[in-house]
């Protein structure tokens, strides 16, 4: 691989390294004439910033909320784009009932989430009890302590975590790891800070402090609480086994009958169109998930006919990847 | 897809105003036809001190659908590019930041372009996507390697 990032290039390419931020040594030259309303510009859409600001945590870099999310579902790591820097934090400002409240928001929690959650999606399961079990066994013993807890509205489980949100409208609690999954199971991986309910922001608040003293009189759960550690994949290995090999055999049956709609087109071509390889594994995986996730993650052949719907979500993927029926 | 119209917006804006950092590198660099913005082509001169002076050199980019987030793809096109970083046949690039790992969202095509003039300035047989030219190279024949280029860019097949 040809690299011009490397620090042994001349530093055109590799964009600001000051913290402050603006002006920097970018390109020669194109400074003064490329970037005249650098102040207020998203760098990702190139609009003003005018709300929604977020910040990214230590350099200082300012972007559209939406847009630096959907760079960091997007990306590989958490750099930022303008002088990769690695972000530990993203602070946002938004409004709540008249007062202006900051949160930040830990990146490299939720990049560990989308990690596990993109494993999750192509590893089978059994690889991942093996890669995440001993970290969920460490965990485990060190992180017993007694404590009095709310119930996650997503997972059922104790919210005793920093990072907790809660939802002061609906008086309701979740992780936001829980939020964070189900947003992106969901296929809306930017909509995660609302409250499932009311579908106002949550905010971050810690279900331990006396900021709700009476919650804890009505929901006190147990005494001796397990805390999880704080990803997903925790929580997936606590499920039973025989949970999870029978996710996996869901997975296997719908596949089947996606495979059988695509082997036609690849095998003999369907209404002129013909796949090649990489069409074929691409459509596949896409469709099979859709309808892992279209029948709640079971097999229910009763209520859905899955070689009529796969065959459905394949001409749709088809059309998407510029194929066009004769 | 805004984002497009208004990098578009931007790049005429510095073409026109012959920003000095560009005119000696581009000569071209505009969408195909004008209600297409996903489809790109550019001229660049070749730089000085290269074997590619005095050439000039076409490109075709297009822009995928989620541009800005996923990187333009470049091609020498339609010409046959001989670069040791670049496949002779279907003119591809072998670059860091035109890869989904290495590309970030605040660079736009005029980067593009420079990344690929200073890939010019700079070969890297390291990691060759044209084995001959990479071993000439390596060997430091420059006559050679200007030999070969210019048999290339003056009618070679």
């Amino acid at each position: 691989m040809t690299s011009l990032i490397r620090s042994d290039r001349p530093k055109e390419l590799r964009l600001c390294r000051n913290t402050q931020a603006k002006k920097a040594d970018l390109v020669d030259g194109m400074l003064d004439a490329t970037m005249v309303d650098e102040l207020a510009v998203c760098p990702i859409c190139l609009d003003e910033i005018t709300d929604s600001i977020a910040t990214l945590k230590p350099c200082n870099h300012q972007f559209h909320k939406d847009c630096i999310r959907k760079w960091h579902t997007y990306a590989d790591d958490l750099k930022c784009p303008i002088c990769r820097i690695e972000s530990k934090h993203l602070e946002m400002g938004y409004k709540l009932g008249g007062y202006h409240k900051n949160i930040k928001i830990n990146l490299e929690k939720g990049f560990n989430i989308k990690i596990t959650i993109e494993q999750a999606e192509d590893h089978s399961l059994p690889e991942l009890i093996e890669q995440f079990g001993s970290i969920h066994l460490n965990n485990q013993s060190s992180l017993i302590r007694d404590a009095r807890c709310v119930f996650c509205d997503i997972c059922g489980q104790e919210c005793s975590g920093r990072d907790d949100q809660y939802c002061e409208q609906c008086d309701s609690h979740y992780h936001e790891e829980c939020l964070r999954s189900l947003a992106c199971e969901v296929g809306d991986r930017e909509s995660w800070q609302q409250c499932i309910g009311c579908r106002n922001l949550v905010i971050k608040g810690n279900t331990r402090t006396d900021a709700h003293p009476h919650l804890f009189d009505q929901r006190i759960v147990r005494e001796q609480a397990l805390e999880y550690p704080g990803n997903s994949a925790a929580r997936m290995v606590s499920a039973s086994e025989e949970e999870l090999s029978r996710l996996l055999n869901v997975k296997t049956m719908i596949q089947t009958h996606v495979r059988g709609v695509l082997n036609e087109y690849y095998q003999s071509g369907v209404d002129g169109i013909k796949i090649n390889k990489r069409h074929f594994t691409e459509v596949n995986k896409t469709v099979s998930r859709r309808l892992y996730r279209l029948s709640k993650y079971r097999y229910q052949e009763d209520l859905i006919n899955y070689d009529t719907e796969a065959k459905r979500q394949v001409h749709i993927e088809l059309c998407r990847l510029g194929y066009v029926y004769i | 897809m805004s984002r497009i119209v208004k990098e578009y917006k931007k790049i005429k804006k510095v073409l026109e105003g012959h920003g000095e950092a560009f005119e000696n590198l581009i000569v071209q660099l505009a969408p195909v036809n004008e209600y297409d913005l996903l489809s790109w082509k550019a001229t660049i001169r070749g730089p000085s001190d290269t074997p590619y002076n005095g050439f000039s050199i076409g490109l075709t980019i297009k822009i995928p659908s989620d541009y800005p987030i996923s990187p333009p793809m470049v091609k020498f096109e339609p010409y046959k590019m001989p670069h040791c970083n670049v496949n002779f046949q279907t003119g591809e690039i072998c670059l860091d930041i035109l890869t989904r790992q290495h590309w970030s969202p605040a660079w736009d095509l005029l980067h593009v372009l420079k990344a690929i003039e200073q890939l010019l300035q700079e070969p890297v047989p390291e990691s060759p996507l044209n084995v001959d030219i990479a071993n000439i190279l390596k060997e430091g024949d420059r006559t050679a390697y200007t030999g070969l280029v210019r048999y290339y860019f003056c009618g070679g097949t």
